[in-house]
Order: C-alpha cells, then structure tokens, then sequence
C-alpha cells in the first residue's frame, strides 16, 4: 500500500499537535512505517516534539528541528530531514503544523514535492475557539488555509471540548455545526475526537470515525 | 502710558527662568511659547520636559507637561499622541538626552513618522551633571571626562543627529538653527514655526537641532560663548535644512 | 459570551480589552507574543490603540506618557523584558499614574530559557526600579481567575493611581482552557483624572505630569504619601484562598501554577490519609500576611513551594516570624514538578517533624 502524507492544520489552540501525536500511534498500530514531522515554529509549548522520546519507543520516528529539542527552544531552525523524508517516501508521514494561517506558512517550500505524493490535509476543529465558533468563521479559516497553502483540506476532525469541563452535549452541538460546514464545503468529517469517557458516550448520528484521544502533552494536574 | 512693545509670551509661565547669565534655554524657550502662542494652540499643547538643564522647564511653559526619563522623551511623546492625536505635542531636549542615552528613542520616533515636535538643544556637553563629555563635544574640546581634550581615537568623532535624522525615511522637518545673534534668534523662530506647522498639518516628525551654548562649563563670559558657537560649533554643525516637507512633495 | 476555550495569552489580550483597555504598547518575547499579536488584530476595532515599540524600555515610557494623558494603558512581556521596564514603572509609581502590566514569566537569569518559571517574585513584589514604591501584584493560578483579575486591574491601578502587574508563568500564558470573559468584577468608584494631560483648553490650569522632588522635604512628603497609599493596599487589597485547611498538621504555600500541581498533590495525600491545608497567595504584593494568622492549631509546620528556588520564601518567614518550622520544595529553569515529588516532600517534613 502507499504511504501517505497526512498534514494537520487548523486554528491555533484546537488541539492539533495531541491529534497528531494519538494518530501517529493509531498508524504504529496498524503496524504501518511513521514519521511524525513537527513543523510548529509559532508555538513555544505544547508542541508534538515534547513526545520525541517516547514516540521512538514505539518506533515512530519524530522531526522537528536541527537540534532534535525536546522542549525550550525559541528558534526555528526547521530540520532538512523533513524534506528528505518527504521525498524518499518510504514512511507515512504526519505533519505537524503550527496554528493558523502562520503556522502552515511554513508548508509552502514542500509544496511541490507534497503535491506530487498522495495526502491528505486534516483540518482540527474545536468550535469552542471564538474564531472557529460559527459556520461562515470555520469556512472563513477553511479557505484562508487553503489559500495560504494552496492545496486543499480533504478532511474535518471535529475536536470540539471544553477539556474536563466538556459535556456530551457540547459534542453533539458540535457535530450539528461541523455537519453544516461540511455539507457547505463538501469536505467530509473523518474524525470525531475526544476522550474515551467521551466517546463512549456519543449518539451514533455523530458524524465522523470514533477516535480516542489520550492526552499526552498537557499533563493530568492541569 | 507709552505702547507696550515686548511682552511675556503666554507660553510662558510668570516663574522666573533659573538658567545660568548667557544660558541659550531661555532664548529657545521663548521662542517655542511664542510660536505655540502665535499658532493658537497654547490650550491643546502638551510638552514633554527632559533630564538635564531644562528638567525642570515644565515650571516655565503654560501649558501642561509631563516630565520623562532620560532619553525617554520622544517614547512619552508618542505614548500621548497615539492617544491624543488632536493635542500637539512637543519634547523639548539636550544633546545627552537625545543624542546619547535616548538615540533609539528619537530614531524610532522619526522612523515612524510620529507627529510630533521635537526641540533640540545642542551644547556639546552635559551641563546639569557638571560639565562631562557629550557625543556631541568637539574634538579637542576639554571637560570633565575629557581633561586632555575629546581625542577621536578614544571618544570618535562627534555625532551630527540632524544629518543622521535625515537619511530616516520617515523625518518630515529636520532643521538645524543657532541663537547667537539676532538675525538667527528670528531665523530660528520661523524653523520652530514651521516645525510646529508640520504637526498641525499633521505631516508627521518634526525636529529643529539649536546650536547651543553653555558659558559656565565652558569656561567663558556669555559673550565669549556665543563666539566660540560661531566659530567652532557652526563649522562642524552647519546650519540649515535637513528635510523638509515640500521636498517630500515633491518626490510622492 | 458564554464560555470559550481561549489560550492563555489571547484570553488576557481579550480581558484587558473587556476591562477598558485603550492604549497598548510592546516589544516580542517569548512566550507572552500572542498576547500583543492578539491585540494588534483587535485593539483598532475597539477604538483602542496599538503600537509595537522599538524597546520594552520605549513602550514602558510610551505607557507613561499615554496613561499620564488620561488613557488606560497596558503592556505585556517575560521576564528579562520586564527588567527592562523596571525604569519606566519606577517612573510611573513616583508621578502617580495608573498602568497594567502583564509579566508572563519564564525562566532566568539572563537570557534564561522560555520554559515556565516563578523566578520573577522578587523582581516583581520588590521591583527593580528606584526608590520608595511597590507595585499591586497578582498571580493567578487559572485562565478565568486571570481574565478576571486583569478586568479588574485598570480599576485598581485607576484607583491607587498605581502600576498593577499581573505575573502568570508562561504555562499560564501557553494553555487552553475554558473561559467565560464576561464574568461580573467588582467596579470601584473611580474620582476624575483631573491630573491628566489633555491640554488646559482654557477651562484649567496646566497639569504636571512628575517624579522630579529636588527639594529633599517635598520629596520625603511625597514618600510618606505614597507610603500611606500602600499602606491602604495592604490593609484593603490582599487576597488569598485557602484549601483543606481542616485539621491540616501543615500548611503549603503556593501560588499560581504551583498551587495546581499541589492541589494535585493533596488529593494524592489526602487519599493516603494525611491532612495537608493550602494557602494559596492571589496577591503576592501585597502578600497575605493576614492568612497566617488565620492557620488552625493543628498545623505544625509550614512548606513553600515555587517554580524557583525559593524566592518568596522570604515573605513566608517574615509572615511567619520563627513560629514554625518551614522547608521549601523548588523547581527552577523551566522544569515542573509532578504533584507525587511534591507528596514526597510533604512526608519528608512530617517525618521530620516527629
């Protein structure tokens, strides 16, 4: 089978960095090559690349920058293993970006090579963003993506929460407003992310595939 | 009774100036209360007072004030334009001030084109802290950190801001004027004149360097200190216009 | 508006902008650069002003000259940027002038790093900047209480006509959470700004914006007025809150982040069977010195904790004077304890203390 280019973009803040990270164990598990490339410049926390050493325990392989950090550091300095590991395509890959129109700026110097691969772009939702809070302001951000980037979003993941404080109904409120986008955009919702308690608990009209989410970056006490 | 022929500008406050016998400040400050006056602005003006000699000029100008860090002028400035963009606001300063300790402040405050005023006194040392070498000290030029003489291979050559200010896309007005005599006290006035105009124009940074004098850390009668401005200042600071905005006019 | 999920920095952008904010001005740094990002998006359509200064020392100074024209005026940064402003709020407090500062602490000295930290409680309960002053100061520990806080900051800093810093550390800065801006703050009277320099207009005459005292008694009058001014803060301002104080045989003290991670850390002890209370400072100046009177008979010992290496522990001893015995957990640089290091610290001090 192919292997795939999977970009994860979205406003800043809707939690695309633990989806990132959840779905390149969801893929390990499927006992498919990974490599999770983060490419957030903008962000200095919470940033896929704080998981670099237990993802390669499980034999993902993790990029980022060209002194493979793990947390503190300031700079760019984006990693030219990126682009080779797009180019060779022996793995599947998942990139990582920042937040927002900045955040996937950065995609721009491999758009050639990404264009010519098979991929698919994700975009994180989480509707209780105020910028992502209304169907015109989702499309709003759908298009300045797209327009940044100049590729198409091919997929929703609707991770709307609250974090602790997130109710089913806050889910199912979602999922009636994603849908809207989605039948505007004809961009279908691939994923229905949340915690397992969560998720347990979701109506079947819930658009999307179940996805368990573990957080991974942002620690029980907070 | 006769006509009255010279009067207090009311710009200027009834407190006496405390500047030492042949001291320019009172000269400039004068002029600036005329030309604020003469403009009908005097009741929305807000000037900003320095560190050094005219720390202290918010007790001669009748308008309100507001008294800023060193070097610090033109950033208080900007910070009461950006909120009050009808008032006009003026930093009055001297060459420690402006051209030492606050370069960063008025390079940012010309590169930004603020519309403000910026009034610059230039005496080539610092007076308020006991006569020390100022970037502006000719070469040669005794104080008290340079006891031998400013030599430009220890302290560089001395700075020209207007120059300097000048080549900043965003300077409108720069002039450079001296009070030494009559005729450049009235050639002086028509620069603050047209730097204040530019503010109301609002056509963006306007700034008039003086070429000062300061007899008592010099070492000379008030008369002997306007001399050595003419001879020694005016040679290596020449007078004259920087920028001006026809010239921008002209270029748009 | 209801409740939203905001990061840290955005919400307090938001909050400064619902509590009347008209002016901001400052310089990037990491991590608090969403906060002027947010406002340079937003600020303008709030008929507020936004400016990125050349210098964190300009835009403190811009916020003298702004909030000494009446307007009310905010600036964020880090740490080694809020050293910076030190001058400029030592300018502010001596003339008198209401501003907001908002210090999104990472760690030091120096450069330090960009990771969270509470390295700064000295520099900002004790100021870096010249003479007799003190600046009001808040530490929250979550994003509503922060959003809050900083709504209610420029009523304070109006009122005392005083700096008001507001330190978070950067996780606080950095993380989503839920938040409802909105949420009511008590309003104070506010008397005119009748010091303000907006020009005399003919109806006034003119005001002096000024720290300038040449004359040594006028400027000891204008000590003792300022001193009585914070002395009215620490009788009316300090704020606290208490946690599991019941039968607590000892008392944490923790603010901000830290206080999370020990609420944590209770519930671990408390299922374990030990009893441990904390006070948890809300204002770090003026710090809650009445809240150690208010510690049960049970408690027998005292442990700070903080994200440094033991900076308000001094506060701590002088609130305490020698009454009991205190130890002190700290991570610093950037690092942050898991609530079961903390655990280990508290059974070390019972252990100690038998």
């Amino acid at each position: 089978m192919q292997n795939k280019i999977y970009i994860i973009v979205g406003h800043y803040g809707s939690g695309k960095s633990e989806f990132a990270v959840n779905f390149a164990k969801k893929l390990k598990q499927e006992n498919k090559e990974v490599c999770l490339a983060d490419l957030d410049i903008v962000n200095p926390y919470f940033r896929s690349r704080e998981m670099r050493l237990s993802l390669i325990k499980l034999g993902i392989d993790v990029i980022s920058d060209t002194l493979n950090s793990v947390k503190g550091l300031d700079m760019p300095y984006l990693s030219p293993a990126i682009k080779g590991q797009i180019v060779h395509n022996k793995k599947n890959m998942i990139l990582d970006c920042g937040g927002d129109v900045v955040g996937i700026r950065v995609l721009k110097q491999f758009y050639q090579e990404i264009k010519e691969r098979n991929y698919e772009i994700y975009m994180i939702v989480n509707v209780y963003r105020p910028e992502t809070s209304t169907v015109d302001k989702i499309i709003e951000m759908k298009n300045k993506l797209e327009n940044e980037i100049g590729l198409s979003i091919t997929g929703f993941i609707n991770n709307s929460n609250f974090l602790k404080q997130t109710s089913i109904d806050d889910i199912i409120n979602a999922d009636k407003l994603l849908k809207e986008v989605s039948q505007k955009t004809n961009v279908p919702i691939i994923y229905i992310s949340a915690l397992e308690k969560y998720i347990k608990q979701l109506p079947d009209k819930v658009s999307g595939e179940r996805f368990v989410l573990n957080l991974s970056l942002r620690t029980d006490w907070l | 009774m006769g006509n009255v022929v010279f009067k207090r500008s009311n710009g200027l406050s009834k407190k006496e100036f405390s500047y030492c016998p042949g001291c320019t400040h009172g000269i400039i400050h004068r002029l600036v209360a005329e030309v604020i006056e003469e403009l009908g602005v005097l009741d929305k003006t807000i000037g900003i007072s320095p560190v050094g000699c005219s720390v202290m000029n918010y007790e001669f100008f009748n308008c309100d004030m507001q008294q800023a860090a060193h070097g610090r002028a033109p950033a208080v400035a900007t910070g009461i334009k950006r909120v009050r963009p009808d008032n006009i606001v003026f930093s009055y300063q001297g060459d420690g001030d402006l051209a030492s300790i606050g370069t960063a402040e008025i390079v940012h405050a010309a590169h930004r084109s603020e519309n403000i005023t910026v009034i610059f006194v230039n005496n080539a040392i610092y007076g308020m802290t006991g006569g020390q070498m100022a970037p502006t000290t000719l070469i040669g030029q005794k104080t008290t950190t340079s006891p031998y003489g400013r030599d430009e291979k220890h302290a560089g050559k001395p700075i020209k801001m207007s120059e300097m200010l000048a080549t900043i896309p965003g300077a409108t007005y720069i002039e450079r004027v001296s009070v030494h005599d009559p005729l450049h006290v009235r050639k002086a006035k028509k620069a603050v004149k047209k730097a204040f105009q530019t503010q109301i124009e609002g056509k963006g940074f306007s700034l008039v360097e003086f070429i000062s004098s300061c007899p008592v850390n010099w070492g000379k009668t008030p008369q002997d200190a306007l001399n050595w401005v003419k001879d020694n200042m005016i040679p290596y600071y020449p007078l004259g216009n920087f920028r001006s905005p026809e010239e921008d006019d002209k270029n748009d | 508006m209801a409740k939203v999920m905001m990061k840290g920095n955005e919400a307090m952008a938001l909050a400064a902008i619902k509590g009347g904010c008209k002016a901001f001005f400052g310089y990037p740094i990491t991590p608090q650069s969403e906060l002027p990002e947010y406002l340079a998006r937003h600020m303008h359509k709030h008929g507020g002003v936004f400016l990125q200064a050349e210098s964190e020392v300009a835009a403190i100074n811009m916020v003298y000259g702004a909030s000494g024209a009446g307007a009310r005026v905010l600036t964020s940064s880090s740490s080694p940027g809020i050293a910076l402003k030190q001058e400029g709020i030592s300018y502010i407090a001596g003339a008198e002038l209401p501003a907001v500062i908002i210090n999104v602490m990472r760690g030091g000295p120096g450069l330090g790093g960009i990771q969270p930290s509470q390295a700064d409680y000295k520099q900002v309960t004790r100021g870096g900047g010249n003479g007799d002053y003190y600046v009001l100061a808040y530490a929250p520990e979550n994003l509503q209480e922060t959003v809050n806080v900083i709504k209610e900051a420029f009523d304070l800093a109006d009122l005392y006509r005083n700096p008001v810093m507001i330190a978070v550390d950067g996780l606080i800065g950095q993380m989503m959470e839920p938040v409802d801006l909105d949420v009511e703050v008590p309003k104070r009277d506010l008397p005119e700004k009748d010091w303000a320099t907006i020009g005399t207009y003919g109806k006034r005459e003119p005001v002096n914006v000024n720290s300038l005292f040449l004359d040594p008694q006028d400027l000891e009058n204008h000590s003792f007025k300022l001193a009585e001014k914070y002395k009215l803060m620490k009788k009316n301002e300090q704020r606290y809150e208490f946690v599991n104080m019941e039968n607590a045989e000892l008392v944490i003290v923790a603010y901000g982040t830290m206080a999370r991670i020990v609420r944590s850390a209770l519930e671990i002890l408390k299922n374990e069977g030990i009893n441990v209370g904390l006070l948890r400072p809300i204002s770090i100046w003026p710090f809650p010195e009445k809240a150690f009177k208010e510690f049960p008979d049970t408690v027998k010992g005292i442990l700070t904790c903080e994200l440094s290496t033991g900076q308000m522990l001094d506060d701590v001893k002088i609130c305490n004077n020698g009454k009991l015995p205190i130890n002190f957990f700290g991570r610093t640089g950037g690092m942050v304890p898991e609530p079961e290091e903390i655990v280990k610290a508290v059974k070390d001090m019972i252990g100690g203390l038998k």
